[in-house]
């Protein structure tokens, strides 16, 4: 029995059973992930195929009811483990983020720099967090607040015993003597031959990395995020395919170059951290 | 020797000696190609490397040799050779814009409909073209003759040439609904991808004519283009992996399905429409098939 989330295409009628003649329950906001709850039915002539399923409204009241097929698409989230979670820490939502863990009493929202650093040194998040408490300087990680560049640096530096002097910014380490700093993909590509990249990007609600938009600046539909650049294979005018660590689904993501460019935003921010972490084995859910 | 080119990364000199830092022979900026002559020198303290190369001016045709700082060199991995070109119509110097050939006497800077389809009937554009001004010269002449951009209507007596006939549904009515009928919201990744199993999309895009560039909304150098859509890849939500053939460097390219859209709605992706693309059957030739 398919019971893949589905999400709604536009603003979807949530009806009674369509062999049914109730009045519609509701409408379902465009973009919204339902869950099938696996009941089927074709009605109509010619017969049209409805899925019953639940959603779960702003104040989490669950509604079910059914679907005309066509308003649902497939939800695919790309979620894996490639940063063990213990699962004794995992959130219970089904739709991620995956990096969203209960730790130290809280739910925190706020550890896509904690999940780079953990990929980094190989550790399970957990194993890195409590590193992280022995060491009073580095408690702000679990007090779920945005990580910038300074403490970033903070993170990986004790923890993994990295040589301050070892780890340039991303514009010291794309810097030319004769011209300057210039981020294109070959140079990145040869950057990631000896070091990872740590770099701030912009996503939407769901994870996926997008074009920096002032317009959506301070909107829930855009927000900075820590992922880890891993290889770069340049292609084309300034573009290639980009490999990278990304903390939201906990798994490894290829992009395009030009689209990672243009998710930095107008002040490039990042650290280029020694060791190569080319190669990498992609793990899925 | 094999023949190297290298895109210029940003704006510098095309220098008579390496070291030099005035004089230049040239102007060189981000959107030039440039070939290797294959010498180099290191210059300075400590030494740095230069590289000689020959850069021509589109605007007066006359190559220029002359070193440039390694620095400001990179690699262009993708000369793409999708559509086969004869060398004979070749410009004569490297261009970022591999579908600018000479045809009919003049530069044609508007082959991307006529490239979209010589992929899809997997024919060489210089054949294409003739075919297509034998079969339909009323047409053809007038657009090849003044070098004008192929609208659909261009483009489907193209592919009345191939034996193609319509009609060749325009791009909602592809993706009409029997329930919802036609809107502009049922272009998603999965009905998209169903689409395309049987069915080629002929798509029109904003480009930066600079680079080829997809783009999103109508800066001064952006321009309408004609791509093929050749698969779409769903993942996440309203997202995922289109592959297409872009005619600009004649090759293939991955971008996200989010970035199609708006590039085929100059930004809004609710502006799609119609005349945004069209579906041609996939019961036609496969690309490769009628290489001549």
């Amino acid at each position: 029995m398919d019971k893949t989330l589905k999400w709604t295409i536009w603003l979807t009628p949530l009806e009674p059973p369509p062999s049914s003649s109730g009045p519609k329950l509701l409408d379902i906001p465009p973009h919204t992930i339902v869950r099938p709850t696996g009941n089927h039915q074709t009605a109509g002539d010619p017969a049209h195929p409805w899925t019953e399923i639940e959603y779960l409204s702003q104040n989490m009241q669950s509604h079910i009811g059914w679907v005309y097929d066509s308003y649902l698409e497939d939800y695919l989230p790309n979620f894996g483990d490639v940063v063990h979670i213990d699962p004794s820490v995992k959130s219970g939502s089904p739709y991620g983020p995956v990096q969203d863990i209960n730790f130290n009493g809280m739910t925190q929202h706020n550890l896509s720099a904690g999940f780079c650093a953990a990929y980094i040194g190989g550790d399970p998040i957990v194993d890195f967090l409590n590193k992280c408490q022995t060491n009073p300087s580095l408690a702000f990680i679990t007090k779920d607040k945005a990580v910038n560049v300074q403490q970033l640096q903070q993170l990986v530096t004790p923890v993994y015993s990295y040589s301050p002097s070892g780890i340039h910014s991303l514009t010291d380490g794309l810097n030319d003597p004769i011209t300057g700093v210039q981020i294109t993909s070959g140079r990145v590509s040869k950057m990631l031959q000896t070091y990872c990249l740590v770099v701030s990007v912009h996503i939407s609600s769901f994870g996926e990395i997008v074009f920096y938009d002032p317009s959506k600046l301070k909107t829930p539909d855009m927000g900075s995020h820590w992922v880890v650049v891993v290889d770069v294979a340049p292609f084309g005018y300034d573009d290639g395919e980009v490999t990278l660590y990304n903390p939201y689904p906990n798994n490894m993501e290829k992009i395009a170059f030009r689209l990672l460019y243009q998710s930095l935003g107008p002040n490039p921010t990042g650290l280029w951290v020694p060791g190569s972490k080319k190669i990498p084995a992609v793990s899925t859910s | 020797m094999d023949i190297v080119q290298k895109r210029v990364i940003a704006a510098t000199g095309l220098f008579p000696i390496a070291g030099a830092r005035s004089n230049a022979k040239a102007q060189l900026n981000e959107f030039c190609i440039v070939t290797l002559t294959g010498n180099q020198q290191a210059v300075g303290t400590p030494p740095v490397p230069w590289t000689e190369v020959q850069y021509t001016d589109p605007n007066n045709g006359t190559p220029v040799t002359g070193w440039v700082y390694d620095g400001y060199l990179e690699g262009y991995p993708n000369a793409g050779n999708v559509v086969p070109i004869e060398s004979s119509v070749k410009l004569s110097y490297a261009s970022l814009e591999v579908q600018d050939i000479i045809y009919q006497k003049i530069k044609q800077y508007n082959l991307c409909g006529e490239f979209s389809v010589a992929h899809i009937v997997g024919d060489g554009i210089v054949n294409l073209l003739n075919k297509w001004a034998s079969n339909a010269p009323a047409i053809a002449s007038v657009i090849l003759a003044k070098g004008l951009p192929a609208g659909p209507d261009q483009i489907k007596t193209i592919l009345t040439t191939y034996g193609l006939q319509g009609p060749f549904p325009g791009f909602l009515e592809g993706l009409k609904d029997a329930v919802i009928g036609k809107r502009h919201y049922l272009a998603t990744p999965g009905r998209m991808a169903k689409m395309l199993q049987n069915n080629w999309l002929i798509a029109g895009v904003r480009i930066d004519n600079r680079t080829g560039e997809f783009v999103r909304s109508g800066g001064a150098t952006h321009v309408g283009h004609w791509i093929v859509v050749e698969a779409v890849t769903p993942f996440g939500l309203n997202n995922g992996d289109v592959r297409v053939y872009n005619p600009f460097p004649n090759n293939y390219q991955t971008i996200t399905f989010r970035l199609l859209l708006e590039s085929m709605g100059s930004g809004d992706p609710t502006l799609v429409d119609d005349s945004s693309g069209l579906w041609i059957p996939r019961s036609l030739p496969a690309p490769g098939s009628m290489t001549s």
